[in-house]
């Protein structure tokens, strides 16, 4: 929609708005003055006139996301809850926040999605996203519809980072774009009974860790002819070069011989959960046993203290990847499940321009002992891992990769960001190497997106996580119908239904009865049979339950689908129906019996 | 290995010192599985007796609240190694708990022995994780139990109601035992000529069903399904993750999920000295041997991507842990290794112990703590159920044929007049039966006796299971003959625990049942843990042959030091430092699963130079390579520029096995005597 219109159409509303100021003034209360504000009008997509202002085209540290959490729980108590998960190792909070309307019920009733993000501490724009996605969902309660009947009927769990630890020291250390990824429980990686004692080091003390090079004339590298004040080629076979690349900026700290062979932490949170856990011969960065960390296991108990999780996202850097199990080649995923899995994740690339679906251990890459395949591994729940941000989004079009990538992300430094993004190299005497140079990608760019395209990841992920919100299940009575068949004895159908496209139970969890099977339950008269009905429309094939005939089980209610079950009852009065489920939430009917 | 396969003598007559000890020290043996409280009192009495060698301390506590502790033997000094025993991660083996106790008992009853048996080492001992089974077993209405509490919230038939159904003392008579019910759809039935032991019905053999076997109690939520709720926490001898059966009974909610759990995992890391570990469970590779030439040669070298997870012991430990396992069959009195001592198959269907079979050596490793001790830490685990009626029928089997040979030898000297000159067969009887006096010498250099056989059971080919097909049989060994086939071994065994123990055994006894009005049903049977849980007699015996293992463990430790250095003048200030560093224990350093696991950290050494040294074209600290035991030797050679003549420090560290340090002085070259 271009400009133009978007005046006209301002226009057009004013007038509108004048015109019912005079003529039925009740109806002001539902025009919000900030729509139609003579200084500024906000664009569709963004809550208007937010009670918590907030900046999404910068990065905040923990704290800082802490603080949005706070100030929307005070904007909003009767909407949110703060939790705290627990502490991570050097003691900093893990938060949640709880969103659902209390009015229409607890959160732990209503079928929930949790979302998290940054396990990995350098990936910080997935700690910002679930931020946003709070955000977005309070501020825009009463105002969009389909945000008020989530919060009407649904829950979320919302940790915007479970390694705030990594996340701090990517921000308050030097750093690049891939250090403090782990946390930093002291791990002893070079076996020399020392932790942690030889990590990079800021030689040059500008506050990133670079690269370093040196020059050597049987080196494989050369200057790069279009960027030569900044990239290095690699040489051809029939080539002499003129320098050597050397890694991470550091010194040999500890005097093995070795440089930042130990640096902090050592692991990654990521390789620690119990679904696919291998140990570190295996996946590196498992450490000692699946939640040995504190942070994951804060996580895992929190989770466990909640079965109406119907749906889980977790947010990572960077690739543009809308990722779905299994973590390992063999691993499980029941094609029921993917399908519904497959279908979301198209709705997704809509939304996510540049994205792509993708399976980890046959598009990425093998992951034992991953997050998100717990979710769905050990809890049977439908769940996504997404990588923000890709270069694709430089030029908005296919990235190249190998060198012309690094020279196109270089023409993006000069053409866009005007220079920005780039530590020039200099020249550093190096007590193992000598005469070295120091230079390259300081820790704000590659894996993050600038902070004017930073908003728009925020909010097309946050969209696709609503979206996957929606197709939770969700239980109800759809009908019930008595029929009195003489002699004392009557007869009562209900119809039971799940509103949402996930089904109540995945076929991961029915096949391995990781939850509670679903119930109809039929209470204050006697029953004497129950079952349920193959085919809704032949109410003459009944499959009986052999016991226990009040409390009729269910294996799942399929996505937009429905269950039929039928009693047989001695006597009438009044009865009540239910139906329980506990990742679709409970429903009853109260039932008169004549 | 050479020099190894002995019993001191010296340790004989320790043995019988500290069997002495324990006597007026602790009073007769307890007569059932100690109770937690009684757990708790001896462990306080072994602390206090012990004159400062033994201190208790809690390693958690349990979701009730109860203690669980574990006692240091010796002075924790990290640097030097560790070995610990664990006890009572399933509930049900009460047997190793009381093992673990008896450990103690002589450990503290003579405590100057027992530090000189330890040397630098420390034991750490676990008597229980469990200590509500323990419990559960002592209050009315006594009940087995394997697991650990856990949330207390059970839902294992996923109905969505917790605890509704758990057993009932139907009987009244304290005791939770069984009620078989007639069925002719059942899996058991019984011999016209034992009626009252149930055997599996084999429906391919022609033999139908007659019984149902279920745990004393009521279909209390009325869904046709019988006390699914009992015993219903988490079987911590399960939880562990190597090889974790996810949405298995008792598991828990996923691998270490329980206190119990992560505080015994959280041990192991924190100790890493710890290099052996004994498990008394249900796992086993000491009864029932890891087979040979089924083992794991991992690739080092390159890349950790597209590594799969490994489930067989590394090719340079199988032959380490089975010789280990031929020494433990030869404390418990087996001078040739069996095949055959361990829970068989058959054994795991008859002996259900509250709805759970006792499980097999390979299911028992999957989520067990000794697999994941080994195959992930990289620590030697030696795992065994210590009793078991196989082991138990050998044993009677053995003792009856030593007194057949003495009784014929007895006759023999008789008849030649001359009494007083023993038989001599060539062989050296094991100390455990020359101090049960069950044993003569030449009962050892005998074959076994062909044991009674039924002729008319039709042998199946996979009734022996425990002996592996593909395992090569030692060429000097005589082949053992099979015992009696299972069927013969359970009616055997059975009549034995009786004789034995009378309280193991209620005859069944017909009752009404409100959920089978019109069926035959009993109750009676075994009492809990009668067959896992050894008579008295037995227990000395036991622990004779373990505690002499444990001893042997000690021994077989790594043990690292110097054996020579010397630092000679180049010329300037330029001078060669030689050492070389051994391994005089029988175990290697590091094992093969340890290498392979990167949690156990190689050997290594550390100079100390004089102020301005430096090592030319080299470092000051580095790490060695793989040092196998039996007096393997590395050297390591350095050229140093030392401008001040002072003695070079080396220090030696291994993890598993011990420290060593030794200044050289320039000119120097030292070995050790």
């Amino acid at each position: 929609m271009s400009r133009t219109v978007l005046k006209s159409d301002r226009t057009s509303r004013r007038a509108l708005f004048a015109c019912l100021i005079l003529a039925i003034p009740s109806v002001l209360a539902i025009w919000s003055p900030a729509t139609v504000s003579a200084a500024s009008l906000m664009g569709l997509g963004t809550p208007t006139d937010p009670k918590v202002e907030v900046h999404w085209n910068r990065f905040s540290d923990t704290d800082g996301l802490h603080r949005i959490l706070r100030e929307l729980h005070q904007a909003y108590p009767q909407l949110a809850e703060l939790v705290e998960l627990g502490k991570s190792y050097e003691g900093r909070s893990i938060l949640a926040l709880e969103v659902t309307n209390e009015a229409t019920g607890p959160a732990r009733e209503k079928p929930a999605m949790y979302i998290d993000g940054n396990i990995h501490g350098n990936e910080v724009q997935a700690g910002d996203v679930v931020a946003y996605t709070a955000w977005m969902l309070l501020e825009s309660y009463g105002k969009v519809d389909r945000i008020t009947k989530l919060l009407d009927e649904k829950a979320f769990y919302l940790v915007p980072t479970i390694n705030p630890d990594g996340r701090d020291h990517w921000f308050e250390n030097p750093a690049n774009p891939h250090l403090f990824r782990g946390g930093v429980v002291p791990v002893d990686n070079d076996g020399d009974g020392r932790f942690d004692e030889d990590g990079p080091d800021d030689m040059d003390g500008d506050g990133h860790i670079t690269s370093m090079r040196i020059k050597d004339e049987w080196g494989r590298h050369e200057p790069d002819p279009d960027f030569p004040d900044f990239l290095l080629r690699e040489v051809d076979r029939d080539e002499k070069g003129s320098y050597r690349q050397l890694g991470w900026e550091g010194f040999d700290n500890d005097g093995d011989g070795q440089i930042n062979e130990d640096g902090p932490g050592g692991y990654d949170p990521n390789r620690n959960w119990p679904w696919g856990w291998q140990p570190e011969s295996v996946q590196y960065g498992a450490h000692d046993y699946p939640f040995s960390l504190p942070n994951t296991r804060a996580v895992s108990n929190y989770v466990a203290a909640r079965p109406n999780i119907a749906a889980v996202q977790t947010y990572h850097n960077a690739g543009g990847m809308i990722l779905r199990g299994p973590g390992q080649e063999g691993g499980i995923l029941a094609s029921e499940d993917d399908a519904v899995l497959r279908f979301i994740a198209e709705r997704g690339e809509e939304m996510l321009p540049h994205y792509e679906s993708l399976v980890v251990w046959d598009d990425l890459y093998t992951v034992w002992g991953g997050e998100f395949d717990w979710f769905y591994g050990g809890l049977g729940i439908l769940s996504f891992t997404n990588e923000m941000w890709d270069r694709d989004n430089y030029f908005r079009r296919s990235a190249a990769s190998g060198a012309d990538g690094q020279r196109e992300s270089q023409t993006f430094r000069d053409l866009v960001l005007m220079g920005e993004g780039w530590t020039p190299w200099t020249e550093f005497d190096h007590p193992q190497y000598g005469r070295v140079e120091i230079g390259g990608t300081p820790k704000n760019f590659g894996r993050v997106p600038p902070g004017f395209l930073l908003e728009e990841e925020l909010h097309r992920n946050t969209v696709f996580t609503l979206y996957h919100a929606e197709c939770m299940p969700r239980v109800r009575i759809a009908g019930v119908e008595t029929e009195n068949l003489g002699g004392g004895l009557r007869r009562l159908w209900v119809t039971v239904e799940n509103e949402g496209v996930i089904p109540s139970r995945s076929a991961h969890d029915v096949s391995n009865q990781i939850t509670p099977r679903n119930a109809v339950v039929v209470e204050g008269v006697e029953v004497i049979r129950a079952g349920r009905l193959p085919d809704p429309q032949r109410r003459d094939q009944v499959v009986w339950q052999e016991a226990r005939p009040s409390r009729l089980l269910l294996e799942s209610i399929p996505g937009l689908g429905r269950v039929d079950a039928v009693f047989l009852v001695a006597g009438g009065g009044n009865a009540r129906v239910r139906v329980e489920s506990s990742k679709g939430g409970t429903d009853s009917q109260a039932v008169r019996l004549p | 290995m050479s020099g190894m396969n002995r019993r001191p003598l010296s340790r004989s007559l320790t043995g019988a010192l500290f069997c002495l000890g324990t006597l007026l020290l602790f009073g007769t043996a307890a007569a059932s599985p100690p109770t937690a409280a009684e757990v708790g009192s001896r462990l306080r009495a072994v602390s206090g007796q012990s004159g400062g060698l033994i201190n208790v301390s809690e390693l958690c506590r349990d979701a009730n609240g109860n203690p669980i502790s574990i006692a240091q033997v010796g002075n924790g000094d990290a640097r030097e190694p560790g070995v610990l025993v664990v006890a009572g991660l399933d509930g049900r083996h009460a047997v190793g708990t009381e093992l673990a106790l008896r450990h103690l008992e002589r450990l503290a009853g003579d405590a100057e022995s027992a530090r000189a048996a330890l040397g630098s080492t420390t034991l750490y001992i676990i008597p229980t994780l469990v200590p509500s089974a323990s419990d559960a077993l002592g209050k009315e209405p006594r009940r087995a139990r394997s697991t650990a509490p856990g949330t207390g919230d059970h839902d294992h038939d996923h109905d969505g109601l917790q605890n509704e159904d758990v057993a009932d003392d139907l009987d009244g008579d304290g005791v939770v035992r069984w009620v078989r019910v007639r069925d002719d759809a059942g899996p058991f039935r019984t011999d016209p000529s034992r009626p009252e032991l149930l055997f599996p019905a084999n429906r391919e053999e022609g033999k139908t069903g007659q019984w149902r076997l279920l745990v004393e109690g009521r279909d209390d939520d009325g869904d046709r399904v019988w006390n699914e709720e009992e015993d219903g926490g988490v079987l911590l001898s399960s939880n562990f993750p190597f090889e974790y059966e996810w949405f298995a009974r008792n598991r828990g909610f996923h691998q270490v999920s329980t206190t119990e759990t992560r505080a015994l995992a959280d041990f192991l890391v924190a100790h890493p000295e710890v290099g052996a570990v004994l498990v008394y469970g249900f796992e086993d590779n000491l009864l029932q041997p890891w087979p040979e030439g089924k083992s794991s040669s991992p690739n080092l070298s390159g890349s950790r991507w597209g590594r799969r997870p490994i489930t067989l012991p590394n090719e340079h430990d199988l032959p380490l842990v089975r010789e280990l396992s031929r020494r433990y069959q030869e404390f418990l009195g087996f001078e040739k290794p069996k095949n055959n001592l361990a829970y068989g198959d058959f054994l795991h269907d008859i002996l259900p112990e509250q709805g759970q079979p006792i499980p097999s050596a390979s299911d028992a490793s999957k989520g067990g703590f000794g697999s994941f001790a080994y195959f992930h830490r990289g620590r030697l685990a030696l795992m065994t159920p210590c009793w078991t009626p196989r082991l138990q029928m050998a044993w009677n089997e053995l003792d009856a044929d030593a007194a057949e040979d003495a009784d014929a030898a007895k006759k023999a000297a008789e008849k030649e007049g001359a009494s007083e000159r023993e038989t001599s067969g060539g062989a050296t009887p094991t100390d455990s039966l020359e101090q049960d006096g069950a044993a003569e010498p030449d009962a050892m250099a005998k074959p076994d006796a062909t044991p009674e056989s039924n002729p008319d059971a039709t042998p199946k080919p996979d009734a022996t299971p425990e002996s592996d097909p593909d395992a090569t049989p030692d060429p000097d060994a005589t082949p053992e003959p099979d015992l009696p086939t299972e069927l013969e071994t359970y009616a055997e065994f059975h009549d034995w625990l009786v004789e034995t123990n009378p309280d193991a055994w209620s005859p069944w006894r017909s009752i009404s049942h409100p959920d089978f009005p019109d069926r035959q049903v009993e109750v009676g049977g075994y009492a809990p843990l009668a067959w896992v849980y050894p008579p008295d007699s037995v227990l000395d015996r036991l622990t004779e042959s373990h505690h002499d293992f444990l001893l042997e463990l000690l021994e077989v430790r790594p043990q690292v030091g110097l054996r020579a250095a010397s630092l000679q003048s180049l010329g300037a200030d330029v001078y060669e430092l030689v050492f070389e560093v051994e391994n005089t224990g029988y175990l290697p350093d590091v094992l093969g699963q340890g290498v392979y696991s990167t949690h156990v950290r190689p050997t290594r050494f550390e100079l100390d130079l004089p102020t301005g040294g430096a090592v030319l074209g080299g470092t000051e600290r580095e790490s060695m390579e793989r040092l196998p035991g039996g007096g393997e030797m590395l050297e390591v050679r350095r050229l140093l520029r030392l401008p001040q003549t002072g003695p070079v420090r080396i220090n030696i560290i291994s993890e598993l096995g011990g420290q060593d340090d030794r200044r050289i002085a320039v000119g120097e070259s030292w070995r050790r005597p």
